[in-house]
């Protein structure tokens, strides 16, 4: 079945096609909500209430851009929500602007593990800033508007949430962290 | 360094490793919800017409089965009735006269047609007609807010309408006392267009108008109509203030305060434009207790901040020891730490209206209180509140109304000139942003003022505002 066909099954409520559309896209959103949660249980608790809401609204979905692109904001905006019942943004604390030059080599691989346990171990402003910045691709002018926060704060939470990663490399012996 | 990346390129590299296959027990969860969520209004599908008929026809059987029941229940009751009565049912056509029994109470014919009437249709029997129905204290008492709320508005709205109809009564009877001669035409012009809404619209909405008219009204008794009547007239209306009183005591009782001429002046220029309003209850989403603590907000808004406090310094006219109350007061405005608490609360005051209160709580202290409203004013609904420390109130007209929030615009403002509210899908929090269609910089005094409970950007004033309460 084509993503199109997908979604129009779905836009009819139809529940063959709805298990096919969660089937498809649920390891990968699974992944997006694991990084911002911090455990599996709230990472499920977000991705169903997540597809719940695809369910739900895709009627809205006019099929301008990219359908999962669509349904990762969808993913992203749940994370954040419950992030915020429990997380309190605005108390995040601003610091100067310090450059941190960190590399690694080129051919240097994290295994997802490692990837997890780095990111349970940053603090949640820390943390949501690292997901939105760098692997959701959004400005710093936007996660102000999305977190309630200052482009400042944004900024220094993500030196903050390198100089932490960039440690916790060199701890765990990772080679080429410069 | 061609062999160096950096550290974000090596998260963003591996990020498809954290790719994982939920519990499968999820989609069961899922599919149970979804279930849920179409139980009680289930999307029409392909047959759905076959079922809507297939009801009707269940519909119609019923009615048809009920009628007949009724029509040979009175058919047996009235044989035996007519039997009994014929002398008395003949001279009900005459004249009401009295019915004398030895055995019961006397009753005049129109009592006696009335509690025939009553035993044959009526399905409830053991009260009167005029005595109000009430839910038991008990029953109440285990009901959750939501529902007290509901029923506490209801309760509302009945006596608001009572009122308005005694007041509408009143307006009706009140003859205007001076209309100079060239004016009659125009103040019948009013009355006729003000006949034909009643005609077209609810008996509240009637009133609303009245009320709307009401809120134009300066001290001297002039009466500013709105936009499109002062359109077609091009001149003010006088009529005499015994027109208007009691509006204007519906009005103190609404707790509104009047806004000055020259705001509604600039109210009325606004273009009417239809927006889809059903009423201030489509902002029911608003009520309740919101909260945002505001730490971050003083971050951003400490360069504001500064240009506010210089510009107190250079009023000379102010004494050193009110200059260094100032700056405590700006310091506990500003230097907002854990315990500073910035909350909104949302009420509703009448059918009409829902009223908001913000503050500010440092260490205990209320430093800082706004009030807000959300107002229906004739058919269009309002967003009123105070933009600098006059304390001047200004109302922005419903521009746009979705599921996610609303604009509300009034374009002689300099800044701002748009209030938009936005929420979340599941109502936990809500966003008030101020600005202008086209940016422009806040000046220092509104700074001032706007900084206590917002976020202050170049071009905008924004706060966030989770929900505590219901």
């Amino acid at each position: 079945m084509t993503e199109k066909e997908l979604i129009e099954a779905c836009k009819r409520k139809d529940r063959k096609g709805q298990k096919l559309l969660y089937d498809r896209y649920s390891p990968k959103m699974f992944g997006v909500c694991k990084r911002y949660a911090r455990s599996r249980e709230d990472a499920e608790d977000v991705l169903l209430e997540g597809f719940f809401k695809v369910f739900k609204n895709i009627e809205q979905f006019k099929g301008a851009g990219s359908f999962e692109g669509w349904i990762r904001r969808i993913m992203v905006n749940e994370s954040l929500m419950f992030l915020r019942k429990k997380h309190n943004f605005q108390l995040t604390v601003e610091v100067s602007n310090i450059e941190i030059k960190t590399e690694v080599n080129a051919e240097q691989d994290l295994i997802a593990e490692d990837i997890l346990n780095m990111l349970d171990k940053l603090p949640t402003g820390y943390r949501t800033v690292f997901n939105l910045y760098v692997l959701e691709g959004y400005k710093h002018r936007e996660i102000a508007d999305i977190l309630g926060i200052s482009i400042n704060t944004s900024k220094s939470q993500l030196i903050l949430a390198k100089k932490r990663m960039q440690a916790m490399l060199v701890k765990n012996q990772y080679p080429g962290v410069g | 360094m061609k062999n160096k990346k950096d550290i974000f390129d090596l998260f963003r590299d591996n990020e498809h490793k954290l790719d994982e296959r939920p519990d499968g027990k999820l989609w069961d969860r899922l599919e149970g919800r979804l279930d849920q969520s179409l139980e009680p209004h289930r999307a029409p599908s392909r047959n759905g017409w076959r079922q809507w008929m297939s009801m009707a026809g269940v519909m119609l059987a019923l009615i048809v089965v009920i009628s007949l029941i009724n029509i040979m229940f009175r058919g047996e009751n009235g044989s035996k009735q007519s039997a009994e009565n014929v002398g008395v049912m003949q001279s009900l056509e005459m004249e009401e006269i009295g019915i004398f029994s030895d055995k019961g109470p006397n009753y005049t014919v129109g009592e006696y047609q009335k509690m025939l009437a009553r035993l044959n249709t009526s399905p409830i029997l053991e009260g009167d007609a005029s005595k109000k129905i009430r839910i038991q204290e008990s029953v109440f008492a285990s009901l959750n807010e939501r529902s007290k709320r509901q029923i506490a508005s209801v309760d509302k709205i009945l006596k608001a309408e009572e009122k308005v109809a005694a007041s509408k009564l009143e307006t009706k009877k009140a003859e205007p006392k001076v209309i100079a001669s060239d004016e009659v035409v125009l103040a019948e012009a009013y009355v006729t267009d003000f006949e034909s809404t009643e005609d077209t619209k609810s008996e509240i909405d009637a009133a609303t108008t009245d009320f709307a008219s009401s809120e134009f009204e300066d001290e001297a008794g002039v009466v500013m109509m709105d936009a499109e009547v002062v359109a077609e007239a091009d001149q003010v209306v006088t009529t005499s203030t015994s027109t208007s009183a009691p509006v204007t005591a519906k009005m103190e009782e609404a707790n509104f305060s009047e806004p000055p001429s020259d705001l509604n002046a600039a109210t009325n220029a606004i273009s009417v434009t239809s927006v889809d309003v059903a009423g201030v209850q489509q902002f029911n989403w608003l009520l309740g207790k919101w909260e945002a603590s505001s730490s971050g907000d003083y971050a951003s808004n400490e360069s504001a901040g500064a240009a506010a406090k210089s510009s107190a310094k250079k009023r000379k006219s102010r004494s050193a020891k009110e200059a260094a109350k100032d700056m405590a007061k700006n310091k506990a405005k500003g230097n907002m730490t854990a315990s500073t608490r910035s909350v909104e609360e949302w009420k509703p005051l009448d059918e009409f209206t829902i009223a908001g209160q913000g503050y500010l709580v440092v260490n205990g202290d209320t430093t800082f209180t706004e009030n807000m409203q959300i107002k229906k004013i004739g058919t269009d609904l309002y967003y009123i509140l105070a933009l600098d420390n006059s304390g001047q109130q200004v109302q922005y007209k419903l521009k746009t109304y979705t599921e996610e929030g609303a604009v509300f615009e009034n374009e002689s403002v300099a800044f701002p000139n748009q209030v938009i509210l936005q929420r979340d899908f599941s109502n936990s929090n809500f966003t008030t942003v101020l600005q202008n269609k086209t940016p422009v910089q806040i000046n220092t005094e509104q700074q001032e003022y706007l900084m206590n409970r917002n976020m202050i950007r170049s071009e905008q004033v924004k706060r966030v505002m989770n929900r505590v309460e219901n």
